[in-house]
């Protein structure tokens, strides 16, 4: 609460005292007004910030005293959550206070890890960068807030002309960002959580929202208890949360979802309930090139019909193990034009060696039907992390991308950013850095043998837990001299512990932020307690190495005019920790950067806006009487304020030019690695509601750890009984390129059909990713962790434990 | 509520003394509960249903007629009224101390306003099973499902999660690295609102968001403490206000 008023209220009973006691009227001074939000607990101080763990971005009320996070509450303005959090967000203000916070820099001397100064390891990062920087890399995060993601982009590439920044959203939405790109011809989805509201039918592509966005779930079948109906289809090749509440429920087979989509388009051309004014208006049609390239080449609609000829429902049935009644089912909805339907999907779709396709499907089969544009008729992928937009897809932290949607491959785009940066022409490499595989790759690969990559900086991400294949891409570089790896986190991960320096970060409202969500809201939030010991803020970490390279004279960290690349207005020397929060260094980064957005119409509006606001949505776009208004429905002329007047749709970042989104051709395909006679078992992994990816954070907040300690695999109960295998009983799942030993957990959390096992990725003491695939998308580079062959043995023969 | 009603005279002697008793019953009880890490889901041996060592006879219509729960007719009402819990026209005990069952509250909350967790096992793959108990509340051997108070949020386990592990088999595991100490000290609930003069109603010095059922609390149900001493009252806001500064409602400065 505000001091002043409080001071206030106790004079204004103080002066009532006293006039009371004045007339007379009063034998002893009533006592003074009392103020309700003391009953609170005095001294509370509230603030909002969004929630810290996923991509939904609700918005919390921080409770804090004497300097220390006590309550949070969910904001009650908060359009995303109106108030309601799911059990992480209700205790993300424990994810600070768990014992093990990093406080000190820390340097691997004789295989131990050790204090050293700030001083000092910003200079040993500066030696590593100078001994070549070309062979530094930058891996990053969907949780680094917009100006932390901006400062390491513009350090890499706009000061060192190197292209090796990748972030860990690589692993998580890079193939939504194709599909968007090969649909639409610009990233992110066209509706917004609105649609939830207001769609009739609601389709889960692979996707279990009652426990990965349960804010989001909750606003869909809330409707239901307050009299609204709302069909739940889900579409699944596993039992989850989300099926309990689910009307209809199809299991496919790893896969079918491409055969699937690929039916429903069958069926809407085959029965004719496509819609023909919005094809005619509004499409054209998309087929592979040789070589791929993302964009492909044009297709003609009769090249499309004879595509989709061969997916009757009944060989849909046979491709994906859904009936053909179900699938007629989906075509018949699809096919009315009186419902509303949203399609919602995360890393089932994008975790997917046919990422970019089985998305573009989804598209087309909203676009072919017309469902599309309109409150409640929208194709939205959901973010896993609560800046995977905000940070990676529009600050464009990719080894191809610069900001706002641009990419380094694009003369003008580089010539674009150098201007805005004020740094010399040329300063851009024209070449793609590593994506998220290669990098580590090259990192784990030694330099004899063309491993170019001699240190990695991670910043807000574990991938000592979330690479892929972690025997061959992690591994290898802990055991070479030549490889450096440098960490910045909040706590001791399965990466620090194998890191050569290890770096203190603040996190959340120890620093101040900016988010991105998943329905393109822009959130900022300020510093509300200070983070404990010497941790410090990722952003300062960047900028205190870029100046002291710049200290030392490397001509990149100079702009145009010889000044630092990180010059702060006022010349505030902010790479000197203790004059770090002498000027808000969000605010200059981030007006800095905004001059980014308007090419491909993601505006934003100045931060300020954002400070008033629980985000906005953008484009955000200045209104005539000087206020800003957010776009809740892109590409449609009624809240759209690009599309132009009287063309109701309109794709105005068209890759036809021509105002048209493209319906792709794309076939059923089969997943690289199957089951066989050695590995006969499909193997998926995915997170559960109490922990947040690995469990950094989640795992030290008691009530979360205690609901859910451990890791486990879900076996089927026939499986289990065929093997012999009881329920706790450990077993070891393998595959060709690791193992893992677990607990078996049978009709727990979730149900897999026989020969399929599943296992959650959070537990740092049962890493499975040392069994998965490091297999991926053509176009988005992102693996797959939901699909590859392991065989499941029991480790114990005598018995179960 | 805790405030002795001078006109009675004589069984209030006692008072001091029985509120002295339960007060030290509450605190032991408190203790003992704080002290457990896990929950301990059997209720009390003495507390289950008698193991029946014959399967009683079926009657016939004619018995029927006299004893129309079977032969342990009474014994089956006596478990009924007991599921039903009090009813609003019982007198209200009188139960200590107001803030050793707010205290009470906080061994299920991390902070006041952080939901509940469970201290009984569910079902994992579903919610549908929360609402037979919680949708109007039920007591059933010494045990209380509390009323759910924000009825049309259907997915409970989203914010309500088990407090002990929902798996077998952790016993095999080495000890998690992430087991650490928590250092996060939560903020109390408060204890009474505030009152504008001495037998004013009291404000609402809670939030109410999500807490709109007020007898999910303070109901006949409620801790004993805790419970409003005219249940027979239903509009609690009419005299009760609450806060829009606590609340943290829109546009109200904080």
């Amino acid at each position: 609460m505000n001091p002043d008023r409080r001071t206030f209220l106790k004079g204004a009973a103080m002066a009532a005292a006293t006039a009371a006691a004045a007339t007379g009227s009063a034998a002893t001074p009533p006592p003074p007004v009392e103020d309700i939000r003391d009953r609170m607990g005095p001294g509370v101080h509230w603030d909002k910030a969004p929630c810290r763990f996923c991509g939904t971005g609700c918005h919390v009320q921080v409770g804090t005293r004497d300097g220390k996070v006590v309550a949070i509450a969910g904001a009650l303005e908060a359009e995303v959550n109106k108030g309601l959090l799911c059990v992480k967000g209700y205790h993300v203000g424990l994810a600070l206070y768990g014992q093990d916070r990093l406080t000190t820099p820390l340097l691997r001397k004789d295989g131990k890890l050790v204090p050293i100064s700030w001083e000092q390891a910003i200079g040993v990062i500066a030696d590593r960068v100078e001994m070549d920087p070309a062979g530094f890399a930058f891996y990053g995060s969907g949780q680094w807030t917009i100006p932390e993601g901006y400062a390491a982009q513009k350090f890499m590439k706009g000061g060192l002309s190197n292209n090796h920044i990748d972030p860990n959203a690589r692993l998580c939405m890079a193939s939504a960002v194709t599909g968007f790109l090969a649909v639409y011809g610009v990233d992110e989805p066209a509706g917004c959580y609105t649609d939830l509201d207001e769609a009739d039918v609601v389709i889960l592509w692979g996707n279990n929202p009652a426990e990965m966005h349960p804010v989001l779930f909750s606003r869909i079948i809330d409707r239901r208890t307050r009299g609204e109906n709302v069909t739940l289809i889900d579409i699944q090749t596993r039992r989850t949360r989300s099926t309990a509440h689910a009307d209809h429920y199809l299991e496919f087979q790893p896969h079918g979802d491409l055969a699937i989509a690929n039916g429903i388009l069958h069926l809407l051309v085959a029965n004719g309930t496509y819609d023909q004014t919005f094809l005619d208006q509004h499409l054209a049609f998309r087929k592979a090139s040789d070589p791929p390239e993302l964009k492909g080449q044009a297709a003609t609609w009769e090249e499309f019909q004879a595509h989709i000829a061969a997916y009757t429902p009944e060989k849909v049935e046979e491709l994906s193990g859904v009936s053909a009644r179900d699938i007629r089912m989906l075509g018949d909805l699809f096919g009315r034009r009186d419902l509303k339907i949203t399609s919602l999907w995360c890393m089932g779709m994008n975790q997917h060696t046919r990422g970019t396709a089985i998305n573009s499907l989804v598209h087309a089969v909203h676009l072919l039907s017309g469902h599309f544009g309109k409150p409640g008729d929208a194709p939205t992928s959901l973010t896993g992390q609560p800046s995977a937009c905000g940070t990676v897809r529009e600050v464009g932290t990719l080894a191809h991308a610069l900001p706002g949607g641009r990419v380094v491959a694009n003369d003008k785009h580089r010539q674009q950013s150098e201007e805005f940066w004020n740094v010399p022409a040329g300063r851009v490499n024209a070449k793609p850095g590593y994506h998220t595989v290669k990098m580590w790759e090259q990192f784990s690969k030694p330099k004899a043998d063309g491993g170019d990559i001699h240190t990695i900086w991670v910043q807000v991400t574990n991938p000592g837990q979330t690479l892929p294949n972690r025997n061959a891409l992690f591994d290898p570089s802990r055991k070479d001299p030549d490889k450096f790896l440098i960490v910045s986190d909040v706590y001791p991960t399965a990466t620090t512990v194998e890191a050569d320096l290890v770096l203190p970060s603040a996190m959340w409202v120890e620093k101040n932020g900016v988010f991105g969500n998943s329905e393109r809201r822009t959130q900022q939030w300020f510093r509300q307690v200070k983070p404990p010991g010497q941790a410090r803020d990722d952003c300062w970490q960047t900028i205190a190495v870029a100046h002291e390279l710049f200290r030392r004279g490397m001509p990149g960290m100079k702009d145009k005019d010889g000044r630092f690349l990180f010059a702060m207005p006022g010349d505030v020397p902010v790479w000197d920790w203790n004059r770090y929060y002498d000027i808000n260094v969000d605010e200059v980064l981030f007006e800095e950067y905004r001059k980014f957005t308007r090419m491909k119409h993601k505006d934003l509006a100045p931060y300020q806006e954002y400070v008033k606001a629980y985000g906005m949505r953008w484009p955000v776009v200045q209104q005539p009487d000087g206020s800003w208004r957010e776009t809740r429905f892109r590409f449609s002329e009624f809240d759209d304020p690009y599309v132009e007047k009287g063309k109701g749709i309109q794709f105005y970042h068209s890759n036809t030019e021509d105002g048209r989104a493209q319906v792709w051709i794309h076939p059923h395909e089969y997943p690289p690695e199957r089951p066989d006679q050695d590995y006969p078992m499909w193997l998926c992994t995915g997170r559960v509601l109490e922990h947040w990816h690995t469990g950094t954070m989640t795992g030290r907040i008691p009530p979360l750890r205690r609901a859910m300690p451990a890791s486990y695999v879900e076996l089927n109960r026939e499986d289990a009984q065929r093997m012999g295998i009881s329920n706790g009983e450990l077993v070891r799942v393998e595959s060709r390129r690791g193992h893992c030993d677990l607990p078996v957990w049978i009709d727990g959390r979730g149900r897999p059909p026989q020969g399929y096992v599943f296992v959650p990725f959070f537990d740092e003491r049962m890493l499975i990713n040392r069994v998965t695939l490091e297999a991926h998308d053509p176009f988005s580079k992102q693996p797959d962790y939901k699909k590859c062959a392991v065989r499941v043995t029991r480790l114990a023969v005598a018995g179960a434990p | 509520m805790t405030t002795a009603d001078p006109s009675r005279a004589d069984p209030l002697a006692a008072v001091p003394m029985v509120g002295a008793v339960i007060a030290g019953i509450a605190l032991i009880a408190f203790l003992a509960g704080t002290a457990r890490s896990d929950y301990d889901f059997a209720p009390p041996v003495s507390d289950r249903a008698p193991v029946l060592h014959e399967v009683p006879k079926a009657l016939s219509y004619a018995e029927l007629r006299n004893a129309p729960r079977g032969a342990d007719s009474a014994g089956f009402d006596a478990e009924l009224a007991s599921m039903r819990g009090p009813s609003p026209t019982d007198p209200v005990p009188d139960a200590g101390p107001a803030s050793l069952a707010v205290t009470d509250r906080t061994r299920l909350r991390s902070f006041d306003g952080a939901p509940p967790r469970i201290p009984h096992p569910v079902r994992q793959d579903s919610a549908a099973e929360c609402l037979t108990c919680h949708d109007v509340g039920l007591r059933f051997r010494g045990r209380l499902a509390t009323p759910m108070s924000h009825r049309e949020l259907a997915s409970c386990t989203q914010c309500h999660v088990v407090d002990a592990a929902p798996m077998p088999g952790l016993a095999q595991l080495e000890p998690d690295p992430r087991d650490v100490p928590n250092a996060f000290v939560g903020l109390a609930s408060p204890v009474a609102g505030p009152r504008a003069w001495s037998i004013a109603p009291p404000q609402v010095p809670h939030r109410t968001a999500m807490r709109e059922r007020c007898d999910s609390c303070h109901g006949v149900n409620g801790r004993a403490a805790m419970r409003t001493p005219h249940p027979d009252r239903q509009s609690c806001e009419q005299c009760h206000a609450a806060s829009a500064q606590v609340d943290l409602r829109p546009g109200v400065a904080r």
